[in-house]
């Protein structure tokens, strides 16, 4: 609850105009409500008292009619005030928690499910939008209506008020019982919905697997297991719901039963005959007591439902809190030296130790490296040995330890972070698109602008340009998520076009040419030798052919650098570079013997 | 020359639809309520019943107020006792009725719930992946999720209720005439002036309530996009782009929220003076036919009793009303949810199975393509007039420059896709005369996109088939090489993937689902791009143990290191989606063609 409070705390000191004016007129639209109940009494028992005069009637009539008025007026303010500033704090929360999950490290997400974090990012936040408008609106509402009804009927009958009104004070102990028992069954319901909606997910998102080896019966049948329980859970909350709903109208309608019971004895049948302070009721009043218990009794089960709210936005609090109290691993900090604007494109790896966060084993093992502004890197090895792992941490997409990452002779902690990712155009070795337009995709790095002729040359350069031209919309052609209605080769290709359109002064390409035909590969990397002349670059491949050119070339074996050096001299030394060289080179002179050449 | 049909249908933006009600649609509804028809009716009665009895009981309390009190008889006392308890034994019945109406219906929508997604599930399964191509995943899960649980809400308020309160105003309606016509004709002088209110606000309601919908799913499609792509996100220093955007789609969502807020602003204040009104109304009548007997000595023709009865007949007269404004969301809603799951049942499906598929034996002859013409989305032919053999128990290789059609083939072959023009065949007989189901059976593939399950290493390799033991997956992870590093994982084989194998390198997600394939002992064996991501050592390795697995089955191999396919029985050079040349490794290069120069480009270091 403390989180809860700690949480709103500060987006409604923002609004707190809103919220003073708006409880202001809640108490006011609560008064003259409870004032018209009683004055309904009053013209009741005018009606039937012996000098009576029809004229008589319209003042009562018109007051009724003001009171009411006003009221409803009040109420419209209120909404307008109250809701619509919770929908307000809503707004910025969800921005603010979208700002913080933007910068949230790749390595939460590594452990995160992404269902998981959306789930959070729309329910939760709209049980605490929930809190924050009828969560506010409603105490007060029912405070305003219980002081002024009590007072009320107090003058009307001090012994009524005390017999009738005194039980219902136990109304939001059992609503408030009955919603933690809703609630342990709701929170179980959400649990395993959330399990329920993720799996469906996977399902979808994995279909062509799930085609491929004929799983369907298989998703099917785990999909309806998860359906099932789903039932079973909900109607295990139905069961309570069911009593709870029909216990409420029937301790509503009893309530009256017993107010008409319990107050007959006092009822006098003319309503001249009562002295005020008595204990005596005319009808009129009796009917006002009806009234009034009716005004009051809903509040005051709503407090119990606003209890619940309470409890639901706490948990809700706690499962925000869960990531927002996460700092983002990677952010600038006070060791940031925010005097540095350009990076000019040295990178230096210094016995660099580096393990995964949670996890044991190291990735990488004594790496070092310096690699001079301008010139290119190579770097080969088996799988697993930690190739994108160095490409990761020099755009400080995983935190290296201090002291072991330079770029530019400073360690990369202390750059700022936009300055040194804007100085990075990055290739990965899986392709990340979005369902938006090609242009949109290319020029992504640009951060918002969309520059076609930007486009167009970085598209060329990548060697995509033919392709997308024969396009229906060309580089307004729309992709589907992830890019689906594009080849490998050709995703690829979008994403080395998108890390070149930003015009880095370092440039990373982590295995790019993996789908794509050796043919094109030639005619890019030729395309790029410019590129990549002014620009420090790393290539990564499992291709010999790809980082020949490189000034150095780094062997990884299990995370440690084990040969090093210019392709020249590796072929001649005996070692895992030259290894590979020659089973490249066997397999073509396998074939070598016959053709005539 | 272009395909037949034109006009790609785009699914790329949400149908906007805002009618309240649709018969067509409701009778579609139907069928899944039918099998639980005698609870459906058997709800509704009780729903009559219980708006019956609500009826009674203010008539009862009427009779109270003015037969007996005061009590100041004894015959009064005992007849007010007598009628509390009545009261309070009706008031049992109502609650029993009201218990048995809310778990019946909770029973009903929940079951109608499941049938339902269980009916879509089974959907999605027999479309083609034409289908899930065109349309964004989130969309899918919505219309599983919380369409559903929209129809839901619509049978639970909707349906059930709806009888209650046309029983309970016309029953209200009925009394009040039957008391008094006069004033039941007064009271009807606040009808218009409600209809008024209505109408406005349901002419500005619906298409508030629309667009909050519509932004709501593009606010959480960004969303889920942008933490999809984090990485990239970040990567581009891009943080403060989206977050703009996003702020954005945000605004627009909150200022629909805004306007429905407005609208209940109005709306809900405006019944309850209307209804105060009609209270004042009654008070006026009352006050009017006092005064009219005034001195005649005659008993008032309205009594307090009276007043209490036509009170709480008023308040709920108007309580139908007053939440209008709620039931016209949920059922606008509800048509537009029903619609959308209509849409997607309707989809037609593309890719059939016969309904008498022909049995299915092991692999004899070989599969052949024969004049294949084939088009994603009829804009534009992306296999032409392609022929190709593949004969049992050889490896066929496909190559050709990047975007060629080269997955489209195997893309074809597992029949994810069904051709337009030419046909396949499997063993001499078209693969449109078998079940699916039986034909992927026989094979197994490598995507060129890995996909990873979450759950444990060994759940991503036998996938849900547990006729494959814990043995076989080894086994199948040491032929690819994958077993040195998953054993070096915590657990193991129980080692947990975390989605989509965040946590491995692309090299190893690529092993495990090679090893997936070898795993399902195929008679045939796909690989698109099966070793892209993998090193020349490791390949070899793979190599050799594939070699003596696959000794005498058909395999048909993708690969742009033509290193993985020099020892196929048939190199096919794909370029632009026709095949280009043709033949063995040695008869290729001496053609000097575009299968000699891809090779010496590779080979010239
Ligand atoms: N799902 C799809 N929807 C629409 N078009 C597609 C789809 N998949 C592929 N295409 C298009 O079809 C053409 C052939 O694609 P295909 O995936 O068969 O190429 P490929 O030969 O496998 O290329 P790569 O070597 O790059 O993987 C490409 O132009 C691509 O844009
Ligand atoms: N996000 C992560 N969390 C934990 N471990 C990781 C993560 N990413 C990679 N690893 C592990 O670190 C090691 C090195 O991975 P890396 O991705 O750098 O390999 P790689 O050399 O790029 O391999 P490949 O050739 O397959 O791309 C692997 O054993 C991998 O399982
Ligand atoms: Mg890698
Ligand atoms: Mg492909």
């Amino acid at each position: 609850m403390r989180d809860l409070f700690r949480l709103l705390f500060p987006y409604c000191l923002r609004h707190k105009w809103k919220y003073v004016l708006g409880a202001a007129t809640v108490v006011l639209s609560a008064m003259l409500n409870t004032d018209a109940q009683v004055w309904i009494g009053r013209a009741v028992d005018y009606v039937f008292s012996a000098d009576m005069r029809f004229g008589g009637i319209w003042f009562y009539v018109a007051t009724i009619g003001g009171l009411i008025g006003g009221a409803a007026l009040a109420q419209y303010f209120q909404r307008l005030l109250l809701i619509i500033t919770s929908r307000n704090i809503e707004f910025e929360m969800r921005n603010d928690f979208f700002a913080h999950l933007s910068r949230l490290s790749p390595s939460f997400y590594d452990r995160m499910k992404t269902g998981d974090i959306i789930s959070r990012a729309t329910t939760d936040i709209d049980q605490m939008r929930t809190a924050l408008g009828p969560g506010i609106m409603h105490p007060i509402m029912t405070l305003g209506t219980a002081c002024v009804s009590v007072f009320a009927m107090w003058r009307m009958s001090p012994t009524v008020t005390l017999i009738c009104f005194t039980p219902m004070l136990i109304l939001p102990i059992l609503v408030r019982v009955m919603a933690n028992l809703l609630y342990t069954r709701s929170l179980r319901i959400q649990e395993h919905f959330s399990l329920f909606s993720g799996r469906i997910q996977e399902s979808i998102a994995g279909v062509r697997v799930v085609r491929s080896f004929v799983q369907e019966g298989h998703e099917l049948d785990t999909l309806d297991e998860m359906n099932r329980r789903n039932f079973d859970l909900n109607m295990s909350r139905a069961r309570i719901d069911a009593a709870f709903g029909p216990i409420l109208v029937t301790a509503f309608t009893l309530g009256i039963i017993l107010i008409i019971w319990v107050s007959s004895r006092f009822v006098v049948s003319d309503p001249s005959m009562v002295v005020p302070g008595s204990r005596s009721l005319t009808k009129g009043q009796l009917l006002s007591f009806v009234l009034l218990y009716r005004n009051l009794f809903w509040p005051l089960m709503g407090l119990g439902w606003i209890l619940s709210i309470y409890q639901r936005a706490a948990a809700s609090t706690r499962r925000l809190m869960l990531i927002w109290s996460i700092p983002p691993a990677i952010a600038d900090s006070d060791e940031t030296d925010r005097t540095v604007e350009r990076v000019l494109g040295e990178i230096e790896f210094r016995d660099l130790t580096f393990a995964f966060p949670k996890t044991e084993a190291d990735a990488l093992k004594n790496v070092s490296f310096r690699l001079p502004a301008g010139k290119t890197l190579g770097i080969v090895g088996p799988v697993g040995s930690g190739k994108s792992t160095i490409a990761h941490l020099v755009a400080r997409l995983y935190d290296p330890p201090a002291g072991t990452v330079f770029v530019d002779g400073r360690d990369v902690r202390t750059i700022p972070l936009d300055v040194l990712r804007q100085s990075i155009g990055m290739v990965f070795q899986e392709t990340y698109l979005f369902s938006d337009t090609i242009a949109a995709n290319i020029c992504f790095g640009l951060r918002g602008e969309t520059d076609a002729q930007k486009a167009a040359d970085a598209a060329r350069i990548a060697s995509v340009d033919a392709e997308i031209e024969e396009l229906p919309a060309q580089y307004e052609s729309r992709l589907g998520e992830r890019g689906v209605n594009l080849s490998g080769g050709q995703k690829q290709r979008v994403s080395l076009a998108r890390a070149i359109a930003c015009d880095p002064k370092i440039l990373i390409l982590d295995d790019a040419f993996a789908s794509v035909d050796t043919h094109t590969e030639e005619r890019i990397l030729g395309q790029l030798r410019d590129v990549i002349r002014q620009r420090t670059a790393i290539l990564i491949s499992h291709r010999i052919s790809t980082v020949q050119m490189a000034d150095e070339i780094v062997v990884l074996d299990g995370g440690a650098i084990v040969q090093r050096g210019r392709h020249e001299d590796l072929v001649r030394t005996e070692g895992l570079y030259a290894d590979i060289y020659r089973r490249q080179l066997l397999e073509e002179a396998v074939d070598e013997e016959e053709p005539e050449r | 020359m272009s395909p037949p049909g034109g006009g790609s249908s785009s699914h790329f933006d949400e149908a906007e639809l805002g009618k309240v009600f649709d018969l067509h649609l409701a009778r579609r509804l139907w069928p899944f309520l039918r099998p639980y028809r005698r609870l459906v009716f058997f709800a509704v009665f009780l729903s009559i019943l219980t708006a019956l009895l609500r009826i009674v009981g203010p008539w009862i309390a009427r009779h109270i107020i003015d037969a007996f009190l005061p009590p100041d008889t004894p015959e009064r006392q005992a007849g007010l006792n007598q009628y509390v308890l009545l009261y309070i034994g009706f008031l049992g019945v109502m609650f029993v009725a009201n218990m048995a109406l809310s778990y019946t219906t909770a029973w009903v929508g929940q079951r109608a719930m499941y049938d339902l997604r269980g009916t879509i599930f089974g959907k999605l399964q027999t479309l083609s992946l034409k289908f899930f191509d065109r349309t964004p995943s989130g969309r899918l899960l919505t219309r599983t999720t919380s369409d559903v649980q929209v129809l839901n809400e619509f049978f639970a308020q909707g349906v059930v209720n709806i009888f209650a309160d046309v029983v309970l105003l016309v029953g209200i309606i009925l009394v009040w005439f039957w008391f008094d016509p006069r004033l039941a004709l007064l009271l009807f002088v606040s009808g218009p002036l409600l209809g008024i209110a209505a109408y406005n606000f349901r002419i500005r309601a619906r298409s508030v309530y629309r667009a909050v919908r519509v932004r709501l799913a593009a606010l959480n499609a960004f969303l889920q996009e942008s933490l999809a792509g984090v990485r990239t996100v970040q990567a581009f220093n891009c943080e403060k782009a989206v977050q703009r955007r996003y702020r954005e789609l945000n605004s627009t969502y909150r200022d629909a929220q805004i306007q429905t807020v407005r609208h209940f602003a109005r709306f809900v204040p405006t019944v309850e003076i209307v209804s105060m009104l009609s209270m004042v109304t009654v008070l006026a009548y009352g006050a009017w036919r006092a005064d009219a007997i005034r001195g005649t000595g005659q008993a008032l023709p309205i009594q307090a009793g009276d007043f209490y009865m036509y009170f709480q007949y008023i308040v709920w007269f108007f309580m139908p009303i007053r939440d209008l404004a709620e039931k016209y969301n949920v059922f606008q809603g509800a048509m537009a949810s029903a619609e959308r799951i209509f849409v997607l049942l309707d989809e037609p499906v593309d890719v059939e199975d016969p309904p008498e598929p022909a049995p299915i034996a092991p692999l004899s002859e070989g599969i052949e393509l024969r004049n294949v013409w084939f088009s994603y989305n009829t804009d534009e032919w992306i296999l032409k007039d392609v022929s190709l053999r593949v004969a049992k128990g050889q490896t066929a290789a496909l190559v050709g420059a990047t975007g060629a059609g080269k997955s489209t083939v195997i893309n074809l072959i597992t029949r994810l896709y069904d051709v337009q023009k030419g046909q396949i065949l499997f063993d001499g007989r078209d693969l449109r005369q078998f079940a699916q189901a039986e034909l992927r059976r026989r094979m197994a593939i490598v995507l060129q996109d890995v996909f990873l399950f979450s759950g444990t290493v060994a759940d991503n390799i036998r996938l849900g088939n547990r006729d494959i033991s814990d043995e076989q997956v080894e086994r199948a992870a040491r032929y690819v090489n994958a077993h040195p590093f998953i054993s070096r994982l915590p657990g193991g084989y129980r080692h947990e993937v975390q989605e989509r194998g965040a946590t491995f390198s692309t090299g190893q997600k690529q092993l495990l689902a090679f090893a997936r394939a070898v795993a399902f002992d195929p008679d045939i064996l796909i690989l698109d791009e099966a070793t892209a991501n993998i090193d020349t050592e490791t390949e070899a390795l793979i190599q050799d143990a594939l070699a003596k697995l696959m000794r005498d089955r058909t395999c048909i191999v993708v690969a742009h290191r033509l290193s993985t396919i020099q020892k196929a029985h048939k190199i096919t050079v794909f370029s632009h989606g026709r095949i280009h040349e043709e033949g063995t490794h040695q008869e290729l290069l001496r053609r000097d063609g575009l299968y000699r120069r891809l090779y010496e480009l590779q080979y010239k270091v």
